[in-house]
């Protein structure tokens, strides 16, 4: 198994004709993902690496069966495209589009539970079950297939930590970007909780940052509920406080989220804490025997 | 988007919010003309997006239009939390006999939540909490059994109703993260006057918000964060002499961890973003060349849709045309790693194979750097990083 992708998942791509969305729908296919369509309004009829393109997604769910989409359109329709794949029947949404407003986001996840739907980001860097399917933009070659589960706020900080578990023999079950914003369709908790359940998931890498308060509602679910084992790394330790880093959810601004109270939490609830990016693979060594991994 | 104080009151007066009587004046000239139009005692009050602003002498309370004047002329030579000082708002005093806090904040979590404080006697109270239910909105009767408990007047309780249901409403017109008045002042008469006030808006919204988004020129920026804004990059600024060149935020600010845990301070987080071209690379590296803080550069790029080969090209941009006045090191790995390692080949900078790596020659690079210049050293020296592992033997 392995969490929300499996091989075989039906995808569907919105935005496929766009200049990224062509690019990553190639890099998927080639991936193995099951790519079933597009859609892109106007476009219609057409075929983008194989694939075909149609207008709406209710169109497209009705001809090829699609069951997840992952959307490229630009931040001011990006909206309006997860509430038409989500009445469209589509279970899960990847939204990787960059700049969405928070108040939007806010509507989405009460739509989103009244249709028992799961948006994954916005400003995610998507889903990835190694040797079985893409639902992202992440390069490929970082990954390998095992029983560790990642769980991540960022992009690059997790392609650096993934191709070091990767080198040190530790494949993942599952990758999954949360995304960079500040608020977001689904949480660390979901996750932890899915990743707790999956067979084939043995160990969880949580990678946090500053600002907001995942890390510490992660941190009492693992307290209280989390079986298998967690390590952990918080980016931002020496960012200075009141200003964004990059992130529109990055910042020192209230409470709680400081990377120093959100290490605290984590290890108060058993988790341990690399100090740096490489140290994550070294930890998770130290807790399992090496011949458990292929 | 943090508004200034002024530009969040006109958004509070058009929905009905009392606000104390003033105007906004660029000169010491002009804080006299406020002042005398408005008669009696006023408040000349520097507009900075800064915090402290009364700690650092920014507000000032005067009792004529000479005092409005000489106080401008000493306000608008401040510069508060290093920024200068280019504008004041003059306001009538208020008289008040009390004084509240009213904030709304949307959670990361998606839920607004309005806090609510008596912030001295005779209201001092624990801070009250309401949770807003995004499907119906504020309710009046949240507000009024948090006034009762505050044991304000039948007359207050009602203008905190009503002060409390017109912030949501410029929260939701306006699409802000935050909005606080701090201090909300009780008159003698009941009556409710928001003192000032603090406004954060979502850029993101900012396109479809264009009364907002024009607000937005009178944001203070410094030179440095003009340049990086117009070229797509995210740059903060630090204290330290160790500059560092990243792609993405959450590497970049890793980069900077690393380099503090290895000893060194960092002099900036910097974020090229993703996908990034060899001329906002470029961009990012003219900024750090021309920093002469600087005593090391650290780049680290891990590819994905950033191709390292523009990367590479970018920096050999940026080391033509400037001055190389201190060490660089680059660690390129993941997309076109290999090209643009070999495009770097002979270019004055050390290639390095991993961040810790890289890190731990900045530091010393860094430290060196200070010995041999005129600043004094700054960096302080910690155990290297191999001696704090945790638990040896735990590696197979």
């Amino acid at each position: 198994m392995s969490i929300l992708l499996q091989a075989g998942t039906r995808v569907l791509v919105q935005g496929i004709t766009g200049r990224e969305g062509r690019f990553h729908t190639e890099n998927m296919l080639a991936y193995g993902t099951a790519i079933v369509a597009g859609v892109t309004p106007g476009r219609g009829g057409e075929w983008v690496h194989g694939v075909p393109v149609f207008d709406s997604v209710r169109e497209a769910v009705e001809a090829t069966g699609a069951e997840a989409a992952i959307s490229f359109v630009p931040a001011r329709f990006a909206t309006d495209a997860v509430f038409e794949a989500v009445s469209a029947g589509i279970g899960l949404v990847v939204s990787v589009t960059e700049g969405i407003p928070v108040r939007d986001v806010v509507r989405l996840r009460a739509f989103l539970r009244q249709h028992n739907a799961r948006l994954i980001g916005p400003n995610s860097p998507g889903i990835i079950s190694p040797g079985q399917a893409k639902l992202g933009i992440m390069p490929s070659q970082v990954h390998s297939r095992g029983r560790v589960g990642v769980l991540s706020r960022s992009s690059t900080l997790t392609y650096e930590i993934v191709a070091g578990l990767t080198a040190a023999g530790l494949g993942q079950s599952t990758v999954v970007g949360v995304g960079g914003d500040y608020v977001l369709g689904t949480g660390f908790v979901e996750l932890l909780e899915m990743f707790n359940d999956d067979p084939d998931t043995e160990q969880v890498v949580l990678i946090g940052e500053i600002g907001g308060v995942e890390e510490q509602l992660a941190a009492a679910f693992i307290g209280s509920r989390m079986t298998k084992p967690v390590v952990a790394y918080v980016a931002g330790s020496s960012a200075p406080p009141r200003q964004r880093i990059g992130h529109p959810g990055a910042m020192v601004d209230m409470e709680g989220s400081s990377a120093q109270e959100k290490i605290e939490a984590l290890q108060a609830a058993g988790v341990r804490v690399a100090q740096h990016p490489a140290q994550v693979a070294e930890l998770l060594l130290g807790q399992v025997d090496r011949d458990e991994h292929r | 988007m943090r508004l200034h104080e002024y530009q969040a009151k006109r958004l509070l007066q058009s929905y009905a919010v009392s606000v104390p009587e003033g105007g906004v004046a660029y000169t010491p000239q002009e804080a006299h003309e406020v002042a005398a139009q408005l008669g009696g005692r006023v408040v000349v009050k520097a507009q900075v997006l800064a915090p402290g602003r009364g700690r650092a002498g920014g507000i000032r309370l005067v009792s004529d239009p000479e005092e409005a004047e000489l106080a401008a002329q000493e306000v608008m030579g401040l510069s508060i939390a290093g920024l200068p000082v280019k504008r004041l708002l003059v306001e009538r005093a208020v008289d008040i006999t009390g004084e509240l806090y009213l904030g709304l904040a949307l959670q990361p979590t998606g839920e607004t939540l309005l806090t609510l404080a008596g912030e001295a006697a005779p209201f001092t109270h624990e801070p009250i909490t309401i949770h807003i239910d995004d499907s119906v909105g504020l309710l009046p009767f949240q507000v009024r059994e948090a006034a009762y408990s505050l044991n304000l007047s039948r007359r207050a309780a009602d203008a905190l109703i009503r002060m409390s249901l017109a912030l949501w409403q410029v929260m939701l017109a306006n699409e802000c993260l935050r909005l606080e008045v701090n201090p909300v002042a009780v008159l003698p008469t009941g009556e409710l006057v928001a003192v000032d006030v603090k406004a954060v808006v979502d850029d993101n919204a900012l396109y479809r918000h264009p009364q907002l988004a024009e607000l937005r020129e009178a944001e203070e920026l410094t030179a440095v964060e003009i340049e990086a804004r117009r070229y797509g990059l995210s740059y903060v600024a630090m204290q330290g002499n160790i500059g560092s060149l990243v792609n993405g935020a959450g590497l970049a600010m890793a980069t900077s961890d690393t380099i503090e845990l290895q000893g060194g301070q960092s002099a900036n987080i910097l974020d090229v973003g993703g996908g990034a071209r060899a001329g906002r690379v470029a961009a990012g590296m003219n900024i750090l060349l021309r920093d002469r803080r600087l005593r090391a550069i650290l780049v680290n790029v891990f590819g994905g849709i950033t191709r390292c080969d523009e990367v590479a090209t970018g920096i050999l941009t940026a080391v033509g045309c400037n001055e190389v006045h201190c060490p660089i090191f680059v660690r390129l790995t993941g997309t076109n790693a290999d090209q643009g390692c070999a495009l770097l080949q002979g270019a004055p900078l050390q290639l390095v194979p991993d961040l810790v790596t890289g890190a731990r020659l900045a530091v010393q690079a860094a430290a060196a750097g200070e010995q041999a210049g005129a600043v004094p050293a700054a960096v302080a020296q910690e155990p290297a990083l191999e001696e704090r592992r945790p638990e040896p033997g735990s590696q197979p």
